[in-house]
C-alpha cells in the first residue's frame, strides 16, 4: 500500500463550487482544464495534501464505485496531474 | 485616490482611433471610469472626427482635436495650454507610440504649467525603439530574435532570402506582417514604408508561446505594477485578442529586470516569446505606452491606469496588488450613435462634448414577445453581423429573449451578457442535417421563434433545412439557392445581368483563373484594377506587378479565380434593405461611409437621403427574387457621380445596429415579415452618426469552461 503524499503545487488555483462550472486554473501558464464530479472532489483533497488511499476513498464514497474501479481513476489522475507538472510528491 | 474636497481630477488622454488595430486611449480612459475611486473627467485629445472611441458612450466627457505631433511640440504645447485655459487639467496620459517623446520633451513645460505625467526620459524611449532594441538586447543580455533594418527597400529581396521564410516584416514605428515569399515581402514592406517610412525591420520567427505584459514603473524606476499575459489568441495582425492573466516568476523577473535597465518611467508593455521546449525568454518588443489589453488590469484586480493617475497626482506608490491568474478578456465591439451637430462641432470649433451618460440598452423589456436566435458573432476576423442585429433588436420592446449562436469558443458575442439571454455554440461541420439536429436541441431548451443567420458561408445551409425549421415552429426569411447564387460575385459580375440599373451600374468585370488571365484583364480594363477573391478579399493594383502580387495573395488565401475590375475612384456607400416574400422592399436604409478599416469594414457612417438609389437596388432584388436582410456595397464615382455596384452581401450587413438606433429598425421588421406579422418600420431619425470601436470584454473561468464542455453559456 503506497503512502505516499501527493500535494496541488502553489501555481494551481482550483475555481468553482461542486454542482457548478468547476476549473482547474495553471496560473503559471493560464491553462484552464475543466473538472467533473470526481475530479473535484480529488483536486480539494490535494488542496492540502492527500495520499492514494484517502482518494480511492473519497471516490469510492462519492460515487459508489468499488475499491479497485476509484483506484484505477485516482492512479490515472494522478499520473495525469504529474504529467502536466502541477504536483508534488511526498514519501 | 481621492481628490481633495471630492473636486473631480481632470485627466486628458489620447489615442481614440486605430479602429480594428485600437489605440489605447479608449480602454485607458475606460480603465480609469471603471477603478478610479472619486469623481473624474476625461478630455479625449486626437486629430480629427474619426476617434471613434472617444465617442464611446461613458468614455469622455469632452473631445478635442489636436494638431499633430509633426507640428513640433510647440504647437503640441500651445493647443494643451488653449484647452488647460478653459478647463484645467491635472494630468496627461498620451497613448500613441510617436506621442510619447513629444509629451516627454514638454514634461516640464507641462508640470510649470499645473499638468503632470509621468513618462521616460528621451533617451529611453529611443533605446528601446523598434530599431534600436537589437542593441538594448545584446547591452543589456536579454535573448531576442535575429532582426535587421532595411533602410532601402531596394536591398529588401536580399536580406530577406537570406533570413529565409517564413519571416516577420514590421514598421519602424508599428505595423507586423508573416511573409512567406519575397513577392509577399515586397508588397508588405512596401505598405509598411509608405505607412511609416523609415524602411522596416526583417525579424525571424521563432516558434513557441507568446506573452505580453503591461507595466507602470515610478519616478524611482522601480516597477509599480505589473501584468503579464499569454496571448491565447492572435489576430492576423499578431496582436492578441483572447488573453490570459498568468503568474510566471521569469517572465516577472525579466520584465523587472527590462524596467531598470531601460530606466524606464510611467507604463509600457513588453512583448515575449518563449520558444517551444525552451525556458529562455526572447524579448520581442517594448511599446513606450500602455497596450490596447489594458482593462484586463482592472478585471485582475491590478488596474495600472489607475496605479499610473494616482502616481502621477501624488507620487507615492501604492502597493499593487498581484494580478488574479486566470483572469481572461476577448475583443469585441461596441457601437453607438452621435449627434451630427456634436460631430460638426468638432469639425469646427476643434472641442465638443463627449458621450458622457450610457445610452440605456432598449426599452422595459415586456413580458410576452419575440424569441429570436442569432447566428455571426465573432468579431475574430472581421465583424459579424449577428453582433449588430442583436444590438438592434434589443432596442425593440417586445423582443424578450435573444440567444446567440456562434462556432468557436472565441466567438467574442458568446460572452456578451448585454446582448443575449443565452448562447449556444453551433457544430463546425457543412453538414445541414447536423445543424438541424443542433438547433432542434438548443430549440427543445429554449424555445425560439425566428433564427437570423448572419453568415455567407453558413447562409446556404439554412436554406436546405428551412422547411423542416419551419416544422419545428422556427421561422427565417432567406432567399431559394437560385436567388442566393445569383449575388455571388462570379454570377453577379459575370452573369448575364444587365450593367444599367438606373442609378446604379454593375462595372465591367473580366473573370481570370491565371496570372496570366489576370494581367491581360488588367491590360484590357486600364490600371489601376481592384483583383476580387469570388468570396471576399479585394486589392487594387496600380501596375502590372502588382496585379501578380495582388493573384498571389488571392491564390494564397484559397482562391482559384480571381474578378478583375477598374478601380473606381470615390465616395463608399451601402443600401441596406429587407425583402419580404413577394421581392419587395419592405424596408431601405443608406448610408455613407466615412472611415473603414484596412478590410474594408465600415467603422463610422452617416445616414444619407439616396431614394433614387434605394429604388434602384430594391428593383434589382427584385429581379433576382430576393427574400430577406441583404445589402448592396456601392462607391459613387467621383468624376460623373454615378454609383457602381461593387458587393451584394447576403444577409444583414455589421452596421445595422445604426437601423435600431435611428428607427427604422431591420432586424425586428425582419422577425416580424418571418412571422407573417405586418411591418411598419418607423420613419429613420437624420442628424445621427453611427460609430464603432474596439471594445474588451472579460470572461470568467467557468464561462469558458462552460462553453467548451457543454456548449452553452447562461447569462445572468
Amino acid at each position: 500500500m503506497s503512502q505516499r503524499q501527493y500535494a496541488l503545487k502553489p501555481r494551481v488555483a482550483l475555481e468553482g463550487n461542486a454542482g457548478e462550472e468547476c476549473v482547474l486554473v495553471d496560473t503559471h501558464s493560464a491553462t484552464l482544464c475543466a473538472c467533473n464530479g470526481s475530479a473535484w472532489i480529488i483536486l480539494n483533497a490535494l488542496k492540502d495534501g492527500a495520499t492514494t488511499e484517502k482518494m480511492v476513498a473519497l471516490i469510492a464514497s462519492a460515487f459508489a464505485v468499488d475499491e479497485d474501479e476509484a483506484r484505477r481513476d485516482a492512479l490515472d489522475f494522478i499520473y495525469r496531474l504529474t504529467a502536466m507538472g502541477l504536483i508534488d510528491e511526498k514519501s | 485616490m481621492r481628490s481633495p474636497n471630492n473636486k473631480p481630477v481632470r485627466v486628458a488622454i489620447t489615442g481614440f482611433d486605430g479602429l480594428d488595430n485600437p489605440h489605447r486611449g479608449t480602454p485607458v480612459a475606460r480603465a480609469l471610469r471603471a477603478g478610479w475611486n472619486g469623481p473624474i473627467e476625461i478630455d479625449a485629445l486626437g486629430y480629427d472626427t474619426h476617434m471613434t472611441g472617444a465617442w464611446m458612450p461613458g468614455i469622455a466627457d469632452r473631445v478635442h482635436v489636436m494638431p499633430s505631433a509633426a507640428e513640433g511640440d510647440d504647437t503640441v504645447f500651445e493647443r494643451v495650454l488653449e484647452i488647460h485655459a478653459h478647463r484645467p487639467l491635472d494630468a496627461i496620459i498620451p497613448c500613441l507610440d510617436l506621442e510619447i517623446p513629444v509629451y516627454a520633451r514638454l514634461s516640464d513645460r507641462l508640470a510649470q504649467a499645473g499638468i503632470r505625467t509621468l513618462l521616460p526620459p528621451v533617451e529611453s524611449i529611443y533605446a528601446t525603439s523598434k530599431l534600436r532594441l537589437p542593441k538594448f538586447c545584446h547591452d543589456s543580455g536579454f535573448a531576442a530574435p535575429r532582426t535587421i533594418h532595411v533602410l532601402d527597400l531596394s536591398d529588401l529581396a536580399l536580406h530577406a532570402d537570406q533570413f529565409g521564410y517564413p519571416l516577420m516584416i514590421k514598421g519602424v514605428v508599428a505595423g507586423a506582417k508573416k511573409v512567406n515569399d519575397a513577392a509577399e515581402a515586397q508588397l508588405e514592406a512596401a505598405k509598411l514604408d509608405e505607412k511609416w517610412g523609415g524602411g522596416v525591420l526583417l525579424q525571424e520567427i521563432v516558434i513557441g508561446e507568446e506573452y505580453i505584459a503591461a507595466a507602470i514603473a515610478g519616478p524611482d524606476g522601480e516597477c509599480h505594477g505589473l501584468v503579464p499575459v499569454r496571448k491565447l489568441g492572435v489576430n492576423e495582425r499578431g496582436k492578441a485578442i483572447f488573453g490570459a492573466v498568468i503568474d510566471d516568476p521569469d517572465i516577472k523577473k525579466t520584465a523587472i529586470k527590462i524596467l531598470s535597465r531601460a530606466n524606464w518611467r510611467g507604463p509600457l508593455e513588453l512583448e515575449f516569446l518563449r520558444p517551444t521546449g525552451s525556458s529562455k525568454i526572447y524579448l520581442v518588443e517594448i511599446n513606450c505606452r500602455f497596450p490596447s489589453w489594458i482593462m484586463l488590469s482592472h478585471w485582475a484586480g491590478c488596474n495600472l491606469p489607475v496605479l499610473l493617475l494616482s502616481e502621477i497626482l501624488q507620487p507615492n506608490p501604492l502597493t499593487a496588488p498581484t494580478p488574479k491568474a486566470g483572469t481572461s478578456f476577448v475583443r469585441d465591439v461596441a457601437e453607438t450613435v452621435v449627434p451630427l451637430t456634436e460631430y460638426r462641432k468638432l469639425q469646427r470649433f476643434g472641442s465638443c462634448t463627449g458621450t458622457t451618460a450610457c445610452k440605456p440598452n432598449g426599452h422595459l423589456k415586456q413580458e410576452k414577445g419575440f424569441r429570436v436566435a442569432v447566428s455571426g458573432v465573432s468579431t475574430l476576423d472581421v465583424v459579424n453581423a449577428g453582433l449588430g442585429v442583436a444590438r438592434a433588436l434589443r432596442q425593440a420592446a417586445d423582443v424578450t429573449a435573444i440567444y446567440g449562436l456562434g462556432y468557436g469558443t472565441y466567438d467574442s458575442g458568446l460572452f456578451r451578457s448585454d446582448l443575449f439571454d443565452v448562447t449556444y455554440r453551433l457544430p463546425l461541420s457543412d453538414d445541414p442535417d447536423m445543424l438541424l439536429q443542433r438547433l432542434e436541441a438548443i430549440h427543445g431548451e429554449t424555445p425560439f421563434d425566428v433564427v437570423i443567420p448572419c453568415l455567407d458561408g453558413e447562409i446556404p445551409r439554412f436554406i436546405a433545412i428551412r422547411e423542416r425549421l419551419e416544422t419545428l415552429g422556427i421561422h427565417c426569411l432567406l432567399p431559394d439557392s437560385k436567388a442566393f447564387n445569383q449575388r455571388c460575385k462570379t454570377e453577379l459580375f459575370t452573369g448575364g445581368l444587365r450593367a444599367d440599373w438606373g442609378d446604379f451600374v454593375i462595372p465591367d468585370t473580366v473573370h481570370a483563373r491565371s496570372e496570366e488571365e489576370i494581367v491581360k484583364a488588367a491590360r484590357r480594363l486600364g490600371y489601376p484594377v481592384v483583383v476580387k477573391g469570388p468570396i471576399s478579399l479585394a486589392i487594387e493594383a496600380k501596375n502590372e506587378e502588382e496585379a501578380c502580387a495582388a493573384w498571389g495573395a488571392l491564390r494564397k488565401a484559397g482562391c482559384a479565380d480571381a474578378l478583375v475590375q477598374p478601380f473606381v475612384e470615390g465616395e463608399r456607400f451601402a443600401v441596406a434593405v429587407v425583402c419580404g416574400q413577394d421581392h419587395r422592399s419592405l424596408c431601405a436604409m443608406t448610408i455613407k461611409k466615412l472611415h473603414l478599416c484596412d478590410r474594408g469594414s465600415t467603422w463610422s457612417a452617416i445616414g444619407v437621403n439616396e431614394p433614387k438609389l434605394e429604388s434602384a437596388f430594391a428593383d434589382f432584388m427584385k429581379h433576382i427574387h430576393w427574400v430577406g436582410p441583404g445589402e448592396g456595397e456601392f462607391i459613387r464615382d467621383q468624376t460623373d457621380e454615378r454609383f457602381h455596384l461593387i458587393e451584394i452581401n447576403p444577409r444583414f450587413t455589421a452596421w445595422i445596429a445604426f437601423s435600431g438606433y435611428t428607427g427604422s429598425n431591420h432586424p425586428y421588421q425582419t422577425i416580424r415579415t418571418a412571422l407573417g406579422q405586418a411591418v411598419k418600420p418607423a420613419a429613420d431619425t437624420d442628424g445621427l452618426v453611427f460609430m464603432r470601436s474596439c471594445e474588451d470584454i472579460p470572461i470568467s473561468t467557468s464561462a469558458f469552461s462552460a462553453l467548451v464542455t457543454k456548449g452553452t453559456l447562461r447569462h445572468g
